[in-house]
């Protein structure tokens, strides 16, 4: 990482915000008539067009909230993947390699990537803040400021013709995760062992549990019923319960979240809202009490007022214009883990719009606590995932693919995708401080460096102190002066860039520099003014040293094959060695990544194009981090490993380092400290 | 009857919105980018049998573009004509926060300054581009650019310790 990356990528970003949102107010036929109709004033034509009211009209605010979506659209980039482990370029497909050796092996299968957690639920908390309200707490979200993103955890993926997966629905139980599609059940175990069931009946809008019951529609052909389907064994896909005849018409399209878990037994949640359609019975039909079900029902009214009980929120949503709507009728507000409510809903304009059946963007849940407070909020789901089942033990999400269906938990609990505060988990105990020069009153940041074998390196131009963490912090005093870390290389050398005094140009000396232990700070070689510093280049670690990338054209391949290695890699007796990593290229034209052998083939939509090298971060693990920038100035950060796509997140802020094995360490601006993190969850 | 060609027309539709934001992130005021970008248009048409040959018209365009900002800074004119049009003075940041951001991270670089950091990070212009637009040589833009990051780093550090 650069010194100064954080702040260029700042400035991009709002220089890049600040003309999107421009251009999304330009009405083009208006300014064109104004054009022909100055034309025509002009004499040198005769417009066709006559000329528009000298007073412009009024700035549309939908503009404006277009502009607004679609920099937040792009916050989680839709991406999709082509894998090449030679030559050849394959489309692929997320893991679904070795199931565990419990596993029943069905086909279709499913591909754990970590347990999900479904710890038991605890009974909604007694009334209290909310609760005891009169007034409803408002609660107002807007696509022009999307809420911060929902904690994400993927634990698997379920294969499947592709021609089922429109018509998969999921459902997430105390005992695992079950898939319906028409009378075919299929259960994912929390221990991923998995089994079919063949069901009496077809059923949708499943709700699973507690214990092996699924509960849903069915078209009895004289009408639609609630019914319970036991996944025991004595009974296995026997209806065990029956509610009567609910009514054709109004259960015909339902949302996604239509039936939900009640405090006495499943109920209607979009369409005669709140009522129960079927008690709780085991596996066997004998009805049952659930000491852990809910207290209450929620219920969506039409105005945007979920109320439960006693408590009350009133959801203030503003749509973007071109929002599609529902097929199926506003999901339900449900009964979610930890005895909060939750509802999702969708507020973006439409992913295409030409589409049949136009599926909303910017996918956001409303969680409600009934403690009040903090936990109260809206958090947006990452694009591309849609909420499938809320229930006791979790809120479910899945992202359709090409034959494969991701698995996903959101954590309504944990705080929103921040990596200063989420996911924090390791002190790397270094502190980058940045104190303020007396002499020009410009900052002097201490800068950050990791050796191939991840041991951070720090320099502090105040004291002129290299310091190796290994842990113990062990410091050299050098003459390097006002300078940064720009590289590591190996055999434990770092390259420092060292900066001009004030007012000459921006060119600098790259110093090699041992940042081994026994020899710490000793210079093994010294380029003088080599070092481009206005910014208009990137330097590249190559097997053979650092490479030189332009910032704008014509090489498409980035290094190209040719570039030049300004500065090779010195080992600590002085001579020019090689390191082992692999060779990085980022291909424009192509928006392909290549680590090594691997090749990734990224749908980065609304990629900007980069100035010089996007970040791009080989993992110990064959994959790599890397940082897209969009046309808006939104960075998308993508985790990719090396047979699958992992997970892409918005990364809040810029990290100083990135580890072989995918932490993210960024300064905390507060304390100086770097905290080191794992954003990526699933991985 | 004589008509505006088809190529013109294209020329302008597909630079236009360009030329306003690129404008706007330059003066920080949209009123005054889109009159500049209709009179850097109108000078395009007028000379359309020339332009039309180049290989890349929409950089003639944007050339004098930045001229006429440049020029604008200079002279208060254009913004005159532009608040008669528009007969109220607009409301820089009510509905444009995204420019009044950008125009609040870049308001206290001199002018040089705030031109080239805007060619540079909001237009993604290298050094050498500037330079042409410009009319300076590559090692002025690189010093004027090295010069307004240390200042923007300046403002950027004090910011945080205001809300540190």
């Amino acid at each position: 990482m650069q010194k100064g990356n954080a702040m260029d990528e700042q400035f991009r970003r709002a220089g890049r915000l600040a003309r999107a949102e421009t251009e999304a107010t330009v009405d083009l036929d208006a300014a064109w008539r104004e054009m022909t109709a100055r034309i025509a004033d002009d004499g040198t034509a005769v417009a066709t067009v006559r000329p528009v009211p000298s007073v412009r009209a009024a700035r549309d605010r939908r503009w404006l909230a277009l502009a607004a979506a679609a920099a937040a659209v792009v916050v989680i980039a839709g991406v999709t993947i082509v894998l090449s482990g030679d030559d050849t370029v394959q489309t692929t497909v997320p893991d679904t390699t070795t199931p565990p050796s419990t596993a029943i092996v069905p086909t279709p299968s499913v591909a754990p990537s970590s347990v999900p957690s479904t710890a038991a639920p605890t009974s909604a908390a007694p009334p209290t803040t909310a609760d005891a309200s009169l007034g409803a707490v408002e609660l107002p979200v807007s696509y022009l400021d999307p809420p911060p993103l929902a904690k994400l955890t993927v634990f698997g993926s379920d294969s499947l013709p592709s021609d089922d997966i429109e018509r998969a629905q999921y459902a997430l139980g105390d005992s695992g995760v079950l898939r319906v599609i028409g009378a075919d059940a299929h259960v994912i175990g929390n221990d991923f062992v998995m089994r079919d069931v063949a069901m009496e009946v077809p059923l949708t809008s499943p709700v699973f549990g507690s214990g092996d019951v699924v509960y849903g529609l069915t078209d009895t052909g004289s009408g639609i019923e609630a019914v319970a389907v036991s996944l025991g064994d004595r009974r296995t896909g026997e209806v065990i319960a029956r509610s009567g005849a609910l009514g054709q018409a109004a259960y015909v399209e339902l949302p996604a979240i239509a039936l939900g878990h009640g405090p006495d037994g499943i109920v209607d949640l979009a369409r005669d809202r709140g009522r129960q359609l079927l008690g709780y019975v085991n596996e066997d039909g004998a009805t049952i009490g659930w000491d852990g079900s809910p207290a209450r029902t929620p219920v969506v009214e039409p105005d945007g007022l979920v109320v439960a009980g006693a408590a009350r929120w009133s959801l203030d949503i503003t749509r973007d214009p071109r929002w599609p709507g529902s097929f199926g009728g506003d999901n339900g507000a449900a009964n979610g883990p930890s005895g909060m409510v939750v509802y999702p809903t969708t507020i973006g304009p439409p992913a295409d719009p030409v589409a049949g059946e136009p599926e909303a963007t910017m996918p956001v849940i409303a969680v409600l606590d009934f403690n009040g407070s903090a936990a109260t909020r809206w958090l947006s789901v990452p694009e591309g995932w849609r909420v499938a089942s809320i229930s006791p033990w979790g809120v479910l999400v899945v992202r359709p693919g090409t034959g494969v269906v991701e698995l996903g938990l959101l954590d309504v609990s944990a705080p929103p995708v921040d990596p200063l505060t989420a996911f924090a988990t390791t002190d790397p105990g270094v502190a980058l401080e940045c104190p303020v020069a007396t002499t020009d009153r410009l900052p002097v940041c201490a800068s950050l460096g990791l050796t191939l074998d991840d041991v951070p390196i720090t320099y502090d131009p105040a004291t002129g102190t290299l310091t190796r963490h290994d842990p113990t912090p062990v410091g050299a005093v050098t003459a390097l002066g006002n300078a940064y870390i720009e590289a590591v290389g190996p055999d434990d050398v770092v390259y420092v860039a060292v900066l001009p005094p004030p007012g000459n140009d921006p060119v600098g000396d790259i110093v090699a520099v041992s940042a081994a232990a026994d020899d710490l700070g000793r210079e093994l070689r010294r380029w003088p003014g080599a070092a481009d510093l206005s910014g208009d280049s990137d330097l590249v670690p190559t097997p053979d040293g650092l490479a030189v990338v332009g910032c704008c054209g014509p090489d498409q391949l980035r290094p190209a094959p040719d570039a030049p290695v300004a500065f090779p890699w010195i080992g600590r007796d002085g001579g020019e060695i090689r390191a082992d990593i692999p060779v990085v290229r980022w291909d424009l034209s192509t928006r392909t990544v290549t680590v090594g052998d691997q090749q990734w083939e990224l749908d980065l939509p609304t990629y900007a194009g980069e100035r010089g090298m996007p970040e791009i971060v080989p993992l110990s693990s064959g994959g790599f981090v890397g940082a897209f920038v969009s046309a808006d100035g939104m960075q998308t950060t993508l985790v990719m490993s090396a047979d699958r796509f992992t997970s892409a997140v918005n990364v809040l802020g810029y990290p100083v380092a990135i580890t072989s094995d995918g932490q993210f360490w960024f300064r905390d601006e507060r304390t100086s400290a770097v905290v080191a993190t794992w954003p990526f969850a699933g991985d | 009857m004589t008509t505006v060609s088809t190529d013109y027309e294209a020329l302008f539709r597909d630079v236009f919105p360009r030329l306003v934001s690129l404008g706007a992130v330059m003066t920080g005021r949209r009123d005054v980018a889109h009159e500049l970008a209709q009179e850097t248009l109108l000078r395009a048409h007028r000379r359309w049998a020339e332009v039309s040959t180049y290989d890349a018209p929409a950089a003639w365009c944007r050339k004098v573009m930045v001229n006429l900002v440049i020029d604008h800074q200079r002279s208060t004119a254009s913004e005159r004509r532009a608040i008669e049009r528009l007969a109220t003075a607009p409301s820089a940041g009510v509905d444009a926060p995204a420019l009044a951001e950008w125009s609040r991270l870049v308001a206290d670089l001199p002018a040089r300054q705030r031109e080239v950091v805007t060619l540079y990070y909001a237009d993604d212009r290298s050094v050498d581009e500037i330079a042409d637009l410009l009319d300076v040589s590559a090692g002025t833009v690189k010093t004027t650019l090295f010069k307004a990051r240390r200042s923007l780093a300046r403002h950027l550090d004090a910011e945080g310790e205001r809300h540190g």
